[in-house]
């Protein structure tokens, strides 16, 4: 599997953000640290605590990530989400949870079985 | 050369991340996980970095509570901020450059576009500074040939009449002062703080038709008659009429136009009573008016040849009761307004410019009062001289020549003391000599806060200072010297927080030649040197040679 797959795989576009960040190695590092980034998780657990302004930055931070490494699925269920919680559409960005959660681990599980397959 | 630094905040470790790999081949890059961590690494290191990324939407401080704490003190002078965030509403982006960002980049990052904008910016930037401070140092060099040649005009005007050379300076001072109070009083005259400095300037030339005046009548020390009265008179209308004389071009600038007024008008009085013209009222002009006003308030608390100097509540008596003929009333109120200053700040003329911190050192010091002890008092013509050959360059107080020149043979000192800076070697050595100039330099300063007007202090060498005093009580003497100690010991060193100041002080009070007591102080302070951080003070009297040590 090389990273051209993996993209393909999470739903990004990979000439999009080799075109920006230059290297392949530099694109492979961010989606490597991506893994242990808490944003996704931080989201999920203000939600559910109902920290709604939290939440909000948390959602906000994981879709400015998203747009720089051009995963393009979750940008835009991340997108959806922070508009939700910017117009205080609590309900909305309820709803937006499985969506997310959907896209978030399709790409972390992309990432990983890359990751796997270099290792190999 | 150091690679520049830039500040990343932003609350995403990721695109820190990014944007260090970005950016760190090129510059050294320091980040910050949100507004308030930014702020703290501002607020110390600030002049190190170059330029700020900041995002906008971060827990504890927000970017635009960030860029406004920026604005608010100035900070964005020495650096430029660029806004990094995913959210590029209209709104935001206008925001941030309301609250003086430089610039905005937007998310997704393009290696190659983020450099550019970068690189470029830091280029503006430090165009844009460099230009400031060329412009900076053309306004001072300026600023500087002025000043000189006002006090070169005001010695060839006042060499003549043999007075200080300093009225025209101190007349100059006067007119700003009173001019500053007087538009806060009323709007009646619109003086921008341009016009203010324009008049204070041109009234260095209110006397130059004195020039015109012989010696005898000039420099009469008795009263004249009324004949020569009235040669006297003929300066206004003089000094007026040269200035006519200048090429068309020279008598249409500003400055001219209003030096023709003080010249001609400086004598004219409020009720109508003046000369040359016998205007009245605001028939005289502004100018003229306030200059009329400060020529009479300085020729009082002057010595002049036919008179002795008047205290200053003495002259503000004659000037209120009408003895000096009359004045804008309003004028007179700016003048009890600006008592203080007039008591205290005018007697200091030293010309202003140059190193700040030592010119303030500088300023404190009374060089005209304190050179009345000098042996030949009549040299006019090289006031300024003696600032020169008389200061220490790194203290900015006395240096040694001064004391061998104008105190060693001299028997009217009535206390001296030595004052040596314990274990300096120690600092130089474990701190390095630059921490040794500092110490010295906040030394002379603490000193001269503890001393008034009238002592004097001096860097005799290395870290040797000597102190001299008249005119003090045996017990106020001891309290200071006690005071300067404890003072100096309490002084800390920005950055060797660990680095305790002493010194060890050695005093010798009473009527005794400047060399003796020069002796006995010295034998003090090695006394004092025993234990360190000591005072000790020898009163001697007299038929004895010492009667008191403590």
């Amino acid at each position: 599997m090389n990273l051209k797959d993996c993209y393909l795989k999470l739903g990004g576009d990979f000439d999009e953000v080799l075109g920006r960040l230059q290297r392949k190695q530099t694109v492979q590092k961010f989606a490597y640290k991506f893994l242990d980034d808490k944003s996704f998780n931080l989201f999920e657990v203000s939600m559910e605590k109902k920290d709604y302004a939290e939440a909000l930055r948390a959602i906000h931070t994981l879709k400015g990530i998203c747009q720089n490494l051009s995963f393009t699925k979750l940008l835009e269920s991340s997108t959806v989400a922070t508009a939700a919680l910017k117009e205080n559409d609590w309900n909305k960005a309820i709803d937006m949870i499985q969506q997310l959660s959907e896209d978030y681990y399709q790409t972390i599980n992309a990432i990983k079985e890359y990751k796997k397959s270099q290792e190999e | 050369m150091d690679k520049q630094k830039i500040l990343i905040v932003d609350d995403s470790e990721i695109n820190r991340a990014l944007l260090a790999d970005i950016l760190d081949e090129n510059y050294n890059v320091v980040e910050a996980e949100n507004g308030a961590e930014a702020i703290t690494i501002l607020s110390k290191q600030r002049e190190d970095f170059s330029l700020l990324l900041l995002d906008i939407m971060m827990p504890e401080m927000d970017g635009f509570e960030v860029l406004a704490y920026i604005h608010k003190y100035r900070w964005d002078d020495t650096f430029a901020v660029i806004m990094i965030s995913a959210d590029d509403s209209p709104t935001n982006i206008k925001r941030a450059y309301d609250l003086g960002a430089f610039d905005y980049i937007n998310r997704p990052f393009d290696s190659t576009i983020v450099q550019r904008r970068i690189s470029n910016t830091m280029l503006l930037y430090a165009r844009q500074q460099r230009l400031e401070k060329i412009i900076v140092e053309q306004f001072y060099e300026q600023e500087k040939n002025n000043n000189l040649m006002i006090s070169i005009l005001s010695h060839i005007v006042e060499f003549r009449n043999g007075e200080s050379g300093l009225h025209i300076l101190r007349v100059k001072s006067i007119t700003k002062y009173l001019l500053e109070k007087l538009v806060q009083h009323t709007d009646r005259y619109p003086l921008s703080k341009a016009d203010i400095s324009l008049i204070s300037t041109a009234s260095a030339l209110h006397d130059i038709g004195k020039i015109s005046i012989s010696d005898q009548v000039l420099n009469k020390p008795g009263r004249l008659t009324e004949f020569e009265f009235e040669i006297i008179k003929t300066h206004s209308m003089v000094g007026a009429n040269m200035l006519l004389g200048l090429p068309k071009e020279q008598q249409e600038t500003p400055i001219v136009k209003v030096a023709s007024e003080i010249c001609r008008w400086h004598h004219e009085r409020y009720d109508g009573n003046g000369y040359p013209d016998g205007l009245r009222g605001d028939e005289i002009p502004i100018a003229a008016q306030v200059v009329a006003l400060a020529d009479v308030y300085d020729a009082l608390t002057s010595e002049r040849c036919y008179k002795k100097a008047y205290s200053h509540e003495e002259a503000m008596e004659m000037i209120l009761e009408g003895q000096c003929g009359a004045f804008n009333p309003t004028l007179l109120l700016c003048l009890q307004e600006i008592t203080e200053i007039l008591k205290n700040e005018l007697m200091d003329t030293s010309p202003k410019q140059g190193d700040k911190s030592i010119q303030d050192i500088r300023n404190s010091i009374d060089y005209d009062r304190l050179l009345s002890h000098r042996k030949h008092p009549t040299l006019h013509w090289n006031q300024h001289l003696p600032q020169l050959l008389y200061m220490d360059s790194l203290t900015g107080i006395y240096n040694r020549r001064y004391f061998d020149e104008q105190f060693q043979s001299t028997n009217d000192i009535q206390a001296i003391v030595v004052l040596d800076v314990d274990n300096f070697k120690h600092i130089n050595d474990n701190y390095g000599h630059g921490t040794g100039d500092v110490v010295l330099q906040i030394l002379a300063k603490t000193i001269l806060s503890c001393i008034r007007k009238t002592d004097a202090v001096i860097r005799y060498g290395g870290d040797e200072f000597v102190l001299i005093f008249n005119d003090i009580p045996a017990n106020a003497f001891e309290k200071k010297l006690e005071r300067i100690r404890s003072f100096i010991n309490d002084l800390t060193i920005d950055g060797i927080p660990e680095l305790q100041l002493s010194v060890s002080i050695g005093g010798a009070y009473g009527p005794k030649t400047t060399k003796k007591l020069f002796k006995v102080a010295d034998n003090m302070m090695y006394q004092s040197k025993n234990k360190k951080n000591r005072v000790t003070v020898c009163f001697l009297d007299e038929n004895e040679d010492s009667i008191d040590n403590i």
